[in-house]
């Protein structure tokens, strides 16, 4: 009997049954998929540094011309620390994109540095892009991160040549793309070439490229060795742990992060719908529970009925939404899998299956509670259709006859306002669609503005020339002279061919360490070549100005507990020094990291480790299509730089996290349609008949079908306008809480999110109201169907 | 004195389980301005489907009925709309109002949603006091449909059917809820209504309802079976010898 029951009960309201199906489906597909992508990164980077023998901790210097690069005292240390277990070392060569050349003569787009190295080392395993270890390679052969290749469209089998100032000049066949856990993800600012034993060897003797190593560490308490090791003056290009480089994977889980939000929205949304859905029914059907009741059925066995019903449609949308998850999970692993090596076999599986069932049981457990109206049932109300008679509320907050609103207008308001409980899920979500929408929209605006440079302490410019050989040069002259020298010849040079130059400038990058008590830190260090410490931007204090001040970025300052205004040593002048901290600032440079030195400092620039490209200003205004050729110009100047503007820049330190939140918006907002499409129907669906005998009524006294449906639309408008405009003046905190979570984990503790007011206030709610709208017309037109002798229905 | 209304060869039939039912078989009749037409019969004999039908407020199979000289038949949906709006009233046997207004708006209602007769508010809300306070239901403007008895809700109705002072008003057993004191209470301002020169058209089964109206029409199986002309009703004074006739009369026809 329950079985006939249940069927007709199916049948009998098929279209939201339909949806409600639809919106377990989604939510399924869509948790599914995104706890699987969230926990293969997580679990992915953990597998991926087992699978590769990655150590504790890890150095990597580079040697000058007067220096090994601090590699003896650094191979003292770790001999002598009681901390370290052991150590291995592996030297690798710098390159830059001057000394890649493609097939067709022409310099590689490379906005990286470059380490090369031999495949075979002691410290790392690397893998192919089916994830097999590389354990053998053919002379006269090559494999390249899969960045390099996108970007620069080269293929397996394709050759490129390693072409040196020493005259060295060699063809390389691409074998293909390679897993790198330490210098693979998006953020890492160096990337790994690999080639064979001889190959190496070759090009260690010959191409006269600069030299350096990488201490992998094992260590016995990794805090009490970075606390011994932090004390060593020694300067390098990279010194951190296991952790940190951990989280440079964070961008590569944007995509799945942003999922996940969407699906816990469409999770709430399904489970409030779901419960409305059930309160619905269950009020329409007092009737036939009270008779139930009277008859002697017992109340769990009638809960178990209507539970039933939502139990088949959860294991339906659940069973069907898992099998949709697992293409959906392949599709976005395969953004993950480009760079990690996860785990293979049957986990991700489990883990998709277990997190559906949970769905479900959430679902049912959800279906289960709302029930409990049930219990309240007395065989009264079937006889009196629900109604005991009592109300205690006040009806009818506004009055027609002393607004003087149009009736329909008038009938949506008084609506809304007497049964706000009613609308509460095409509020919710208005307002969560609005989140979910605006969110990328707004993290893709910060991303791409000009303020961005900010976050990075970075100054406004122009145009960037980034070109390696040169900062390269820099590091090795050690000497700011000639840094300035350097910058003014590609001033002259600009000049001669017709780019008119108001400033030029550029940013110098040290390894440092700083000191505090007994705290220390080796922090990232900036000066600027060209620039006054007072142009950027500081969250606290005043820059600093004077030889003995210093500011420090936020994450700096942390490791070392400094505040403004506490003194800190450092040796930045090939002496140990003391300097007041005058502002705290944040950055999104190297995780958070950063000193800044003032322009007055004479640092020691045989420390200097790094250096930004070449910052351009130009003199006067120009278009944007001028700036743009200009850019192609300079690109033609400098073979062995690349040229870009601010936002190039900046994408190319992120691995193009906009453009990868770019494809997610799309999507998210067909989903935002959807499920606003999904909500109203389903609504209109319900209020029709809930409200039959009404429209009846309504049209017994004379308002025609159009009215009726203005009054209907004018309601559902003003729920889901209300939501969304709560919805838009929230986004911003919203997009804090969310994707402001991976500019923190970056450095930028605080952003200031750019809003573009068209696309936010404007574009977006239009998009998504008008079809909201639209739908509710076209749902509505059922109404031609209600007749005048249903207001019998009427409650 | 004009035809208020004029119902030729009305037809009206279902179709239930794939079976025909007639349940109107070529129903004419007129009734004049400012007549009160009372139709009684069985049950199931098409009294109510003889008044949504030439009401509007159901579309009749074959057929002709003009209202105010109108035909109606062959208007569209939008049109009957505006016929329901502004040239009829309707009262229902179940007061049917909006359940969250007050009782003044669900009044106004109709006259705030029509476009023909344009008034003010002002206006409208005044019209509205003088209906209440006509049908002595002042006191209970601003009270919810929850908070006043069926007399009280039945009066709202009647006034709501004349907010837009439509010419003929068709009300479907206006009395069957209501007890006995307050069925008279709505029948005299019904009367008052009448006197005030607007045509009703009634059904009911009740015959004491049925002798206040100058008209009888007594419909069996979907046809009028006969006709009692009792006259305008002027005082209660005759009311007894009206119900006697009323009474005999139905007797005959096998009530």
């Amino acid at each position: 009997m329950y079985a006939k029951m249940l069927k007709k009960d199916l049948m009998r309201k098929k279209v939201m049954n339909l949806i409600l199906l639809v919106f377990i489906l989604l939510a399924t597909t869509f948790i599914a998929a995104s706890v699987n992508n969230i926990c293969a990164v997580l679990d992915g980077t953990n597998y991926f540094y087992e699978k590769s023998g990655l150590e504790d901790y890890f150095i990597i210097t580079m040697k000058k011309e007067n220096s090994d690069g601090g590699e003896d005292e650094i191979r003292k240390f770790l001999k002598g620390n009681s901390h370290v277990r052991d150590y291995s070392e592996d030297n690798i060569l710098y390159s830059s994109k001057g000394n890649v050349k493609l097939a067709n003569g022409k310099n590689a787009e490379i906005s990286s540095s470059i380490i090369i190295n031999c495949y075979d080392i002691e410290q790392q395993r690397f893998f192919d892009s089916k994830d097999n270890e590389i354990t053998s390679m053919k002379d006269g052969t090559v494999y390249l991160p899969n960045s390099i290749m996108t970007e620069n469209n080269i293929k397996p089998g394709d050759k490129i040549s390693i072409v040196t100032t020493s005259g060295y000049d060699k063809e390389f066949k691409v074998v293909g793309s390679f897993k790198d856990a330490l210098l693979g993800s998006t953020m890492m600012g160096t990337k790994r070439y690999l080639f064979s034993k001889n190959d190496f060897h070759e090009l260690m003797d010959k191409s006269g490229l600069p030299e350096g190593t990488i201490f992998s560490v094992n260590v016995n308490g990794l805090k009490d060795f970075k606390n011994d090791y932090n004390k060593l003056d020694e300067t390098t290009i990279f010194s951190d742990d296991k952790a940190t480089v951990r989280i440079t994977y964070v961008l590569d889980m944007v995509l799945a992060m942003v999922l996940m939000v969407v699906s816990v929205c469409l999770v709430i949304i399904s489970a409030v719908m779901l419960k409305f859905i059930i309160m619905f029914t269950v009020n329409e059907d007092c009737k036939e529970i009270g008779i139930m009741k009277a008859i002697g059925i017992q109340d769990r066995k009638i809960r178990m009925l209507y539970v039933g019903k939502y139990m088949v449609l959860a294991i339906v949308g659940v069973v069907a939404g898992f099998f949709i998850s697992i293409p959906f999970s392949r599709i976005m692993l395969k953004q993950v899998t480009r760079t990690i090596v996860v785990r293979a076999g049957n986990s991700t599986l489990l883990l998709q299956a277990a997190s559906s069932i949970l769905l479900a049981m959430i679902i049912i457990l959800a279906a289960y509670r709302s029930t409990k109206r049930i219990e309240k049932f007395t065989p009264m109300d079937a006889i009196r259709s629900g109604n005991n008679g009592e109300r205690f509320k006040r009806k009818g907050i506004l009055s027609l006859a002393k607004t003087g609103m149009r009736p329909t207008t008038f009938l949506a308001c008084n609506d809304v306002l007497n049964e706000i409980k009613k609308y509460i899920v095409l509020f919710v979500t208005g307002m969560v669609g609005m989140w979910l929408v605006i969110m990328p929209a707004n993290t893709i605006n910060t991303l791409q503005s000009d303020k961005i440079s900010r976050n990075f302490s970075l100054i406004d410019c122009d145009a960037w020339i980034v070109d390696d050989v040169m900062v390269t040069d820099c590091i090795l002259s050690g000497d700011r002279k000639y840094i300035n020298e350097r910058l003014n010849e590609y001033k002259e040079e600009l000049e001669d061919n017709n780019i008119r130059v108001k400033r030029i400038f550029m940013e110098m990058i040290f390894r440092l360490k700083i000191e505090k008590g007994d705290l220390s830190y080796k922090s990232i260090a900036f000066q600027g070549i060209g620039t006054s410490a007072d142009e950027y931007q500081y969250q606290e204090g005043t820059p600093p100005k004077y030889e003995n001040e210093v500011a420090l970025a936020y994450t700096t300052a942390r490791n070392i507990d400094a505040h403004v205004g506490d003194t800190v040593k450092i040796n930045a002048t090939g002496e140990v020094k003391e300097y007041v901290v005058t502002a705290l600032y944040q950055s999104m440079n190297n995780m958070g990291q950063g000193i800044r030195f003032s322009e007055n400092i004479d640092l020691d620039y045989s420390l200097a480790s790094g250096g930004f490209g070449v910052q351009v200003v130009y003199d006067g205004h120009y278009t944007k299509s001028e700036k743009k050729e200009m850019l192609e110009k300079m690109g033609d100047m400098f073979e062995s730089a690349k040229a870009e503007n601010m936002q190039q820049f900046i994408s190319d330190m992120l691995g193009d996290v906009a453009g990868r939140v770019k494809e997610l918006k799309t999507i998210i907002l067909a989903v935002v349609l959807v499920v606003n499409v999904l909500v109203i129907v389903l609504m209109q669906k319900i209020f029709l008949i809930r409200e039959r005998g009404e429209i009846g009524m309504l049209k017994a006294i004379g308002f025609s079908t159009g009215s009726i449906i203005a009054w209907q639309t004018k309601r559902v408008s003003l729920v889901l306008a209300g939501g969304m405009i709560i919805g838009v003046l929230t986004s911003v905190p919203f997009s804090q809480i969310t994707s402001g979570q991976v500019f923190k984990l970056m450095g930028a503790d605080s952003i200031e999110f750019v809003v573009n007011p068209v696309e936010v206030y404007i574009a977006y709610p239009v998009i998504v109201f008008v079809a909201a709208v639209i739908m509710c017309i076209f749902t509505m037109l059922n109404v031609k169907k209600i007749k005048i002798q249903d207001m019998n229905n009427i409650e | 004195m004009g035809t208020a209304l004029r119902v030729k060869d009305l037809c009206k039939t279902y179709i239930v389980n794939k079976r025909q039912n007639n349940v109107l078989k070529n129903i004419s009749f007129e009734i004049e301005d400012g007549e009160m037409v009372a139709v009684m019969g069985p049950s199931g004999s098409g009294k109510s489907t003889l008044l949504y039908s030439v009401s509007g407020m159901d579309r009749p199979t074959a057929g002709k009925v003009e209202l105010g000289g109108k035909d109606i038949t062959d208007l569209s949906e939008k049109e009957l709309s505006k016929v329901r709006l502004d040239e009829m009233g309707f009262i229902f046997q179940q007061m049917h109002m909006l359940k969250n207004l007050t009782i003044a708006d669900n009044i106004i209602l109709p006259a705030m949603q029509s476009e023909r007769k344009k008034r003010t508010k002002t206006e409208i809300n005044e019209y509205c006091k003088e209906l209440m306070r006509k049908l002595s239901i002042s006191d209970i403007a601003d009270n919810d449909i929850s908070e006043v008895s069926g007399g009280q809700l039945q009066r709202a109705c009647i006034c709501r059917s004349m907010i837009n002072r439509p010419t003929i008003i068709f009300a479907d057993e206006p009395t069957g809820a209501l007890n006995r004191g307050t069925s008279e209470d709505v029948m005299k301002q019904l009367n008052k209504l009448n006197d005030d020169g607007t045509t009703i058209l009634l059904v009911t089964h009740d015959m004491k309802v049925a002798s206040k109206c100058s008209r009888i029409l007594y419909i069996v199986d979907g046809n009028i079976d006969g006709e009692l002309k009792l006259g305008s009703f002027d005082s209660d004074k005759d009311a007894k010898d009206r119900e006697r006739k009323v009474n005999h009369w139905l007797t005959e026809r096998g009530w």
